[in-house]
């Protein structure tokens, strides 16, 4: 089966209600579901933080431009340990934090899912290509002392 | 104005974002950011962040249905975004020492001129008569798709190294003017590897959140990313692009070339008139 290349499908694309062997067999759509999920729960995590949250400040939500950039001077997203601590008060906020976290990782995921899809494929080229975006993707958040998830648990740059 | 009128206003305007762009493969940034900045006030780093935020949810919504659907060329997609990732990185080192002024200039003019190609294909439903050049036969990035309207469309890759050279410079100029590079993605396939139009679009779209995760991070760290801009931004750029990508199958290629070549106007005009100093958008 080749991945990516659908020639040897002339089914109609809509598979909401393929089986579940059908749904294993293909890459795509595993790559696909992957994200589903990515993509659900961080809408799911925004939803319900942003519905506790505007319930919280109720009728008394003043003026927006105060509270925007008043919760913008006090955003977590850049402390780990606050950010946990704030979940487990359940914090409307840290909820909604959790879910742009899960969102800007999604496409992280979908790369990921796609290496061990080119590997279980055998198809080493793209093993190779893939990998190589995975570990570029990788190095941006994490290593070279180039910010992203490295700083978070340091101070604010700004 | 209320919280929740802003919200409100935020929400809409960014499910039209994720609407257009999940159709033509863009971001949607170029609709979010000038409404924060210029309608709102919103300072640009916030805005900046939120159209980051904009660009992968844009991507991520749209691309469950358009890979379940077959209609993105996953090879393609990975053999593009390292061109677009080594760019990034180019660009990143680049940064100090290029006049941004001029590349903005520089590479308005070129969309503009890109756009004109646009026209000229208006009405050219799928390319005719291309043929794999020898990297699109190493790396096997022929492949074909189910159009609702045409049927199973079996399509061939040409000008390859053309289409990775437009990519790295796309990455490059990414990094270096903050601009997204999706409109560069859709040209760089449509027009130097001659793919179909749907194709091009679907397979920029699912590019564009990895490239916009590259830099994401960075301004997370930054605390640049307000979680009550977000938020409405995120959601109602899922709503959007989700039902997005469920119009396109329903589009003719035409169509999404008759929505992209404004879009290419606009984010050229943008471009320049930025270049130029003249900051109608706030960016």
């Amino acid at each position: 089966m080749s991945l990516a290349a659908n020639d040897d499908r002339t089914q109609p694309p809509l598979a909401a209600s393929d089986p579940p062997p059908r749904v294993a067999a293909d890459p795509s759509v595993i790559v696909s579901y992957v994200l589903r999920v990515g993509v659900f729960s961080s809408a799911a995590l925004l939803v319900v933080g942003m519905f506790f949250y505007l319930i919280s400040v109720g009728g008394q939500a003043g003026d927006w431009r105060t509270t925007v950039n008043d919760v913008g001077d006090h955003s977590q997203l850049h402390h780990v340990d606050q950010l946990l601590a704030d979940l487990a008060r359940f914090e409307p906020l840290a909820f909604v934090e959790l879910g742009v976290i899960v969102l800007i990782l999604t496409p992280l995921l979908r790369v990921a899912a796609t290496v061990l899809i080119f590997a279980r494929e055998r198809d080493r080229l793209y093993v190779g290509i893939t990998f190589v975006v995975l570990a570029v993707l990788l190095l941006g958040w994490f290593g070279l002392g180039g910010g992203g998830l490295a700083n978070l648990t340091a101070e604010p740059i700004c | 104005m209320t919280l929740w009128l802003f919200m409100l206003i935020v929400l809409g305007a960014a499910f039209t974002a994720g609407l257009v762009g999940s159709l033509v493969g863009i971001g949607g940034g170029i609709l979010i950011v000038p409404l924060l900045t210029t309608a709102f006030g919103i300072p640009i780093t916030y805005a900046v962040g939120a159209s980051i935020v904009c660009t992968i949810a844009t991507s991520s919504g749209a691309a469950v249905a358009y890979l379940r659907d077959h209609i993105i060329n996953l090879r393609v997609a990975m053999f593009l975004e390292l061109a677009t990732t080594i760019g990034a990185i180019s660009g990143a080192y680049l940064a100090s020492i290029v006049n941004a002024s001029f590349l903005f200039v520089l590479f308005g003019i070129v969309m503009l001129i890109s756009a004109s190609s646009m026209i000229v294909k208006f009405g050219e439903e799928l390319p005719q008569g291309v043929v794999n050049d020898s990297a699109a036969n190493t790396l096997r990035l022929a492949s074909s798709y189910n159009d609702r309207k045409l049927g199973h469309i079996a399509y061939q890759v040409t000008r390859v190294p053309v289409g990775f050279g437009i990519m790295y410079v796309a990455g490059a100029l990414s990094a270096l003017l903050g601009i997204g590079s999706g409109a560069f993605k859709v040209l760089a396939m449509d027009t130097a590897m001659r793919m179909p139009m749907k194709v091009s679009s679907t397979t920029s779209n699912f590019m564009i959140g990895v490239t916009a995760a590259a830099s994401a991070g960075i301004y997370l760290g930054r605390g640049e990313v307000n979680p009550l801009l977000v938020a409405p931004v995120a959601l109602g750029v899922l709503g959007g692009a989700m039902i997005g990508s469920r119009i396109l199958p329903r589009l003719s290629n035409i169509g999404i070339r008759k929505l992209f070549t404004p879009i290419l106007l606009l984010i050229a005009a943008q471009m320049i008139l930025k270049g130029l100093g003249v900051n109608v958008f706030g960016s």
